[in-house]
């Protein structure tokens, strides 16, 4: 049965019922992952892609949405080169097979560079998006249909399908057994739920788990730099537009050099600037933090809580407890601490350690900084006002080498 | 706590009120500062100490779900001699209240002083609007539970009214009503349970009694039942037009501050008595706002001596109407809760599954 790439058991029709087909038919459930694997960056992907691109780039309604612009950038022809740059013997790799994408609930556009990878890679797709209604969704989605549907696309039509389904393990189960590859964006909770489901033999998992991050910012640096408020908005950018729940979002700033209570004086002010002029924020927060901020006081001596107003709040900390993931907090909740050197972090860098932002410091002292305390975590290296822009490098995931194979 | 009791529970205006409550706040905030670890480190963590306290509104609160959370207590585990349990809403885990002797004494004393400021200090034969289901465990207590043995000792006899199934035992009901016919009787139950498992079956069946000589006190709000709430003037119109029933008081509290509830004048105010106190605080700041904006409640009371639960900050929204000045000639604050706060909806990447089950 394995011969086709698995000719798996049809999918009963009461499950195909639950199913909503945003791009693709329901006949694609079936054969979505026999459709042929291309090499990685195929010339024809990356033109579909730009054409893709520019769609998006010119479609009236996509403009409104700088998630969407984002994307449509992302997946130029200019830029795929230039990543494509960086990999070498990319000719004895072909793509694995069928990816099935579970996509979060909350980013709109996660789903689609989920999905675009994947293509790049040179595999067929099934991707899972949730029920929650986005706008964002349904343009990208119109779009990709409309392009899908022109002559000399069929090839490609084969190998996206995008659908919805209600909560349903059985459908989870029904794809996780035909792919080779499944991505999971999500919490360890959900992830732990579906791998509770069949996956084939032949496939590989790319869990994308619970995730910690953090700043560290030269405060000497950050001193002599000419816009401060400049980079307070890369900060908020950072956090406060994901509210600061996504997994790339720093829950602790840590400052480095001498004039640690100047800079960060000056930081905080031009953030709550910021914060009080855009956030949105709601008042169940104010009790959100406050309750967090108990919590951590009851299982740590040595934290003082800071709130400007309940937009912006920060634990100092005179000790670096290796526990902060579990009292972290959305919407503007910081820990705050003053490093002697960067040895400090690298003690508390464990596997859930995802994002280093910087300022003022040198991604090689961070790198062996990581090196040297032998970390468990940090992913990803980057500057402040960066945390957000996605790659083909992921949570220490090369996505381009994880779905594909090698012919040796 | 002896003077504070010497006082009637709306006496007192403003700043003779705060001479005699601020020393006491500030009593229990050492109290447990010294006694509990968590309210103290919490306290360290504020950067406020008891002694630095200064004015009613620095005496420091703490978010009530904390008590969801964790075991809070003032007293060595013998000293227990009564666990509370709060019912709250569906899905959530219930807060766990340790009382010690004093503090349920405590407790009951107040109670009756407030209700009986409204109600009469007479006792009278009392009917439960509930199943006695709710007070068998007497070592644990339901917010319900505890409710209904607080408010018995304004009964002389107490019965239940509802069967195990929540259906109404109409021959208790008859039977009670004929032996105590033209006395002043007392009805006590829980808003959502009285109106579904009471007033609407009386409805749906027909039945027709004369309660116009019943006084009413229930609270509770509508818990599981958010859906199927009705409107105060509803619930007040429906009664006075299904079984005569006029003198109806409703009340708002929660487990984690027994005794010092707050009651509601025949205008609709919810009363601050001696024994509590409130605040509403800005979200944004959590500063307090003046009388007339609305903002997040913050509830004191002076009673819990085994818990830290002397200053709390819930997570209802409430607006202070006013002060000392109520027409209906109690003194103290004055105000209306307005709801709940709602649930935060977050941006970035959470749970994909999880949000699939809610969906």
């Amino acid at each position: 049965m394995r011969s086709s790439g698995g000719a798996a058991i049809p999918m009963q029709q009461e499950l195909k019922n639950k199913i909503k087909y945003l791009v693709g038919d329901e006949d694609m459930a079936e054969t979505v992952h026999q459709a042929e694997c291309r090499e990685p960056f195929s010339e024809e992907i990356v033109d579909f892609l730009d054409m893709f691109s520019r769609m998006i780039r010119k479609d009236r309604e996509a403009r409104e949405y700088p998630d969407i612009q984002t994307y449509g950038f992302w997946c130029r022809k200019a830029s795929i080169l230039e990543m494509k740059q960086e990999y070498c013997r990319l000719e004895d790799r072909i793509g694995r097979g069928m990816t099935f994408h579970i996509a979060p609930s909350n980013i709109p556009m996660m789903f689609l560079f989920s999905l675009t990878v994947s293509l790049l890679a040179g595999n067929p797709n099934v991707v899972r998006i949730s029920s929650r209604e986005f706008v964002q969704t349904g343009i990208v989605c119109r779009i990709l249909r409309a392009l899908l549907a022109e002559p000399g696309n069929e090839w490609i039509r084969r190998m996206i399908l995008i659908l919805q389904y209600p909560h349903d393990d059985r459908i989870t189960e029904a794809f996780s057994e035909r792919c080779r590859n499944r991505i999971i964006w999500g919490g360890d909770a959900s992830i732990s739920k579906i791998r509770e489901t069949k996956l084939s033999p032949w496939a590989i998992d790319l869990p994308f788990y619970d995730r910690f991050s953090l700043s560290v910012i030269q405060a000497d640096e950050y001193l002599k730099a000419e816009n401060p408020d400049r980079i307070a908005l890369d900060f908020y950018n950072d956090t406060y537009v994901t509210d600061q729940n996504a997994c790339t979002s720093p829950q602790l700033v840590v400052w480095m050099g001498k004039q640690v209570n100047e800079a960060r004086e000056r930081f905080w002010r031009c953030l709550n600037r910021v914060v009080l002029e855009r956030y949105p924020f709601q008042d169940i927060q104010a009790v959100d933090k406050l309750a967090a901020a108990c919590r951590f006081a009851i299982s740590h001596e040595e934290g003082r809580l800071i709130r400007e107003n309940m937009a912006l709040c920060r634990m100092e900390l005179d000790r670096l407890p290796g526990d902060l993931s579990w009292y972290r907090c959305p919407g503007g909740y910081f820990y705050e601490y003053h490093a002697k050197n960067l040895d400090e972090i690298g003690k508390i860098c464990s596997v859930d350690t995802q994002t280093i932002s910087c300022f003022g410091i040198k991604d090689k002292e961070i790198l062996s900084m990581v090196k040297r305390n032998h970390c468990m975590g940090v992913d990803r290296v980057v500057p402040v006002g960066d945390t957000m822009d996605f790659g083909l490098q992921w949570d220490g995931f090369d996505f381009i080498y994880s779905l594909t194979r090698v012919v040796g | 706590m002896e003077t504070i009791y010497q006082y009637g529970p709306y006496e007192l205006e403003r700043y003779k009120k705060r001479d005699i409550v601020f020393p006491k706040y500030k009593e229990l905030t050492r109290l447990h500062e010294q006694n509990c670890r968590e309210y103290r480190q919490i306290l360290k963590m504020y950067g406020v100490t008891a002694d630095s306290l200064w004015e009613m509104e620095n005496i420091p609160m703490i978010p009530v779900r904390l008590f969801k959370e964790y075991s809070l207590k003032s007293v060595p585990q013998e000293k227990i001699v009564k666990t509370m349990l709060s019912s709250g809403t569906t899905g959530q885990a219930s807060s766990q209240i340790f009382l010690d002797k004093d503090t349920a004494l405590w407790q009951q004393k107040a109670l009756a002083k407030i209700v009986g400021d409204f109600i009469g200090r007479r006792r009278m034969p009392m009917l439960v609007l509930d199943t006695d289901d709710v007070i068998k465990d007497r070592t644990q207590f339901s917010t319900r539970g505890a409710g209904i043995l607080g408010f018995s000792a304004f009964g002389t006899r107490r019965e239940f009214v509802l069967n195990r199934d929540m259906s109404i035992n109409y021959e208790v009901l008859e039977r009670f009503l004929k032996e105590h016919e033209g006395e002043r009787i007392l009805f006590f139950g829980f808003t959502f349970i009285i109106w579904k498992h009471f007033l609407l079956e009386l409805e749906r069946c027909g039945k027709r009694y004369d309660l116009s000589n019943a006084v009413m006190v229930h609270g509770g709000g509508w818990k599981k039942l958010k859906s199927e709430a009705v409107s105060k003037k509803e619930f007040r119109e429906r009664f006075a037009r299904t079984c005569g029933m006029r003198d109806i008081y409703e009340n708002y509290g929660m487990a984690e501050q027994t005794g010092s509830i707050f009651m509601e004048c025949e205008l609709g105010h919810l009363h601050v008595s001696m024994f509590s106190d409130i605040f509403i605080r800005d979200p944004k700041t959590l500063k307090v706002c003046e009388n007339g904006e609305k903002g997040i409640l913050q509830v004191m009371s002076v009673l819990p001596h085994s818990y830290p639960g002397h200053s709390l900050l819930t997570e209802d929204v409430g607006v202070i109407l006013g002060e000392d000045d109520c027409p209906c000639g109690r003194k103290g604050k004055y105000f209306e809760i307005l709801g709940r706060l709602k649930n935060a909806e977050l941006r970035g990447c959470s749970d994909t599954y999880a949000a699939g089950i809610k969906e």
